[in-house]
C-alpha cells in the first residue's frame, strides 16, 4: 500500500541509498571496536574495607581488634569525664554565626569567643559535685561563683560546669546576635556566671536546685555582664549588669530564651 | 562464546553499517561527525551484546541508538530555540538537516528528493525516510519512535502524499 510507484521518486530515493562509508572507513571503525577491550564498570571499593582487611580472615583476631577499639573508646569517655579542661563529650552549643557588625568594620567571627575569665574557670573546675545515691552531696566546696545561690549545703549538687560553660556559649552567642540586631553594640564582656537553678521546662516558675527525674535540660543562671555601646565609646566598660538568664535545650542546641532583671 | 557474538556483531555491521551513516550523514551534514556518530552506535551495540542483553529487533536497535545519539550531538551544538522553550513545544532534533542536500555528493535526483524530504512535516519526515529509503518495517519504524506500526503506516501514507505534491511529481502521472 505504501509502495512508491513514482519513477522519478524511485531514483532519487536509490540515489540517497548510495550514500555509502568508504572500505577505509567501514573496516577502520570495525577494527577500532573490535580492538577495545570493554571492561564493565566494577563497583567502586569502600576504603572500610581495606581496613577491615587488615585483620585478615581469623575470627579471634577480629574479635581482639573490636575489643581494643571498645576498651579505647572506653578511655576516651573517662579521660574526658576526669579533664575538665576538655569538652569533647560536653552537651554541644550552637556555634558562632559568621556575622557582619556594622560598626566593628571586622568580622564578628574574627572576634575570639568570649569564655571565662581564666580564674573565674579554674576556680569553679576545682569544686566538682558530685550526687550519691542518697542525694547528698560530696565533693562541693563552697564558690560564690558557682554556688551563688546557695547558702546552704546540698544546694550544689548540679554539675555546675557543665551548666556554666554551656551557659557561657549559649548566652556569648546572644550577645553576639544582639551585636549584629542592634549595630550600637560595640563589644561585650561577661563577668561572672552564677548557677541558679534548674528547671523542668523553659517555662516552669518552680525553681528546682536539682532535678532527679527530668534531664535539667532548662536551666536559669545569673550572669553579671557588660556592653559597650556606640553611647558608651569604647575608652572604658560601663557598670556591669546582672541579669537572670534562662537557658533550654532545643533540638540539641542550648539556647537563651529569657532575661530577666529578677528571678 | 565470544567468538558467536563477534561473528553475529560482524554481520550486523556488514548488514546495516552504510544505513546508520547515510542516516547520520542527512541529519548532521558533517561526513566525520557522521562516521563518529556510526561508530559510537556500533560501540554501544557491541558492549550490549558483550553483556548478552536481550535485542529483540536488532534494526531497531541500531536505528534508536543512532537516533539519541543525533539527538544528544544537537542538544550538545545547538541552543534550544527561547521561543519554542517558552511555548513548551519540543524542538525536533532528530531531523534531516536542510542542507544535507547540498552538503553530500550524490546525483541531481537523490539531491531533490532528499531536499524534498526535509521539507516534509515533522511527524513525516522520519517514517518517510526509515520506510522508503533504509526499507524498515512499519513495525521497526514504530519501536524506533515508540509509536505504533498503525500510526507509523498513517503517517507513511500522509507523508508520501505530501512528499508527491512538494515533488510535483503527481501532476506528471
Amino acid at each position: 500500500m505504501d509502495e512508491i510507484k513514482d519513477e522519478k521518486l524511485n531514483t532519487g530515493i536509490n540515489e540517497i541509498k548510495n550514500i555509502k562509508m568508504t572500505d577505509l572507513e567501514k573496516s577502520h571503525i570495525l577494527q577500532s571496536i573490535l580492538g577495545q577491550e570493554v571492561t564493565k564498570s566494577k563497583p567502586i571499593r569502600s576504603p572500610w574495607f581495606n581496613f577491615s582487611s587488615m585483620f585478615g580472615n581469623s575470627p579471634y583476631l577480629r574479635l581482639a581488634v573490636y575489643f581494643i577499639l571498645i576498651l579505647a573508646g572506653g578511655g576516651i569517655i573517662v579521660t574526658t569525664t576526669n579533664n575538665n579542661n576538655e569538652r569533647a563529650l560536653s552537651p554541644q552549643v550552637d556555634l558562632y554565626k559568621s556575622l557582619n557588625t556594622f560598626n566593628s568594620g571586622q568580622k564578628d567571627n574574627d572576634v575570639p569567643p568570649k569564655n571565662l575569665p581564666g580564674e573565674i574557670a579554674s576556680n569553679i573546675r576545682s569544686s566538682t559535685p558530685s550526687e550519691s545515691s542518697d542525694g547528698s552531696v560530696t565533693g562541693a566546696t563552697s564558690s560564690s561563683l558557682s554556688f551563688g545561690m546557695s547558702p546552704t549545703a546540698g544546694i550544689a549538687n548540679t554539675n555546675s560546669i557543665n551548666y556554666i560553660e554551656i551557659a557561657s556559649q549559649a548566652f556569648t552567642k546572644y550577645l553576639e546576635q544582639e551585636k549584629y540586631d542592634k549595630g550600637y553594640i560595640i563589644d561585650y564582656k561577661i563577668d561572672e556566671i552564677v548557677y541558679m537553678a534548674a528547671k523542668k521546662t523553659a517555662n516552669d516558675t518552680e525553681l528546682q536546685w536539682f532535678n532527679t527525674n527530668n534531664s535539667n535540660e532548662a536551666f536559669i543562671m545569673r550572669i553579671n555582664y557588660a556592653t559597650k555601646t556606640t553611647d558608651t565609646g569604647t575608652e572604658r566598660w560601663p557598670a556591669s549588669k546582672s541579669s537572670y538568664v534562662t537557658i533550654d535545650k532545643t533540638n540539641g542546641i542550648y539556647t537563651v530564651v529569657s532575661i530577666r532583671d529578677n528571678l | 562464546m565470544r567468538e558467536k557474538i563477534e561473528n553475529k556483531f560482524k554481520q550486523l555491521y556488514e548488514d546495516e553499517s552504510d544505513a546508520i551513516f547515510r542516516f547520520c550523514l542527512t541529519r548532521v551534514s558533517d561526513r566525520e561527525q557522521a562516521l563518529d556518530i556510526t561508530q559510537d552506535t556500533f560501540m554501544r551495540l557491541w558492549n550490549s551484546m558483550l553483556e548478552q542483553k536481550e535485542i529483540l529487533n536488532y534494526r531497531a536497535f541500531i536505528f534508536t541508538i543512532a537516533r539519541n545519539l543525533i539527538i544528544d550531538w544537537y542538544r550538545k551544538k545547538k541552543s534550544v530555540s527561547l521561543d519554542k522553550m517558552m511555548d513548551g513545544v519540543p524542538e525536533e532534533l532528530d531531523l534531516i538537516d536542510n542542507s544535507a542536500a547540498n552538503n553530500i555528493e550524490m546525483r541531481a535526483e537523490g539531491k531533490y528528493v532528499l531536499d524534498k524530504i526535509s521539507q516534509l512535516g515533522e511527524t513525516y519526515q522520519t517514517p518517510i525516510y526509515l520506510r522508503f529509503v533504509e526499507d524498515l518495517s512499519p513495525d521497526e519504524i514504530g519501536k524506533i519512535l515508540d509509536i505504533s506500526a498503525n500510526a507509523v503506516s498513517v503517517r507513511i501514507n500522509r507523508g508520501l502524499e505530501e512528499l508527491r505534491n512538494i515533488t510535483g511529481y503527481n501532476k506528471e502521472k
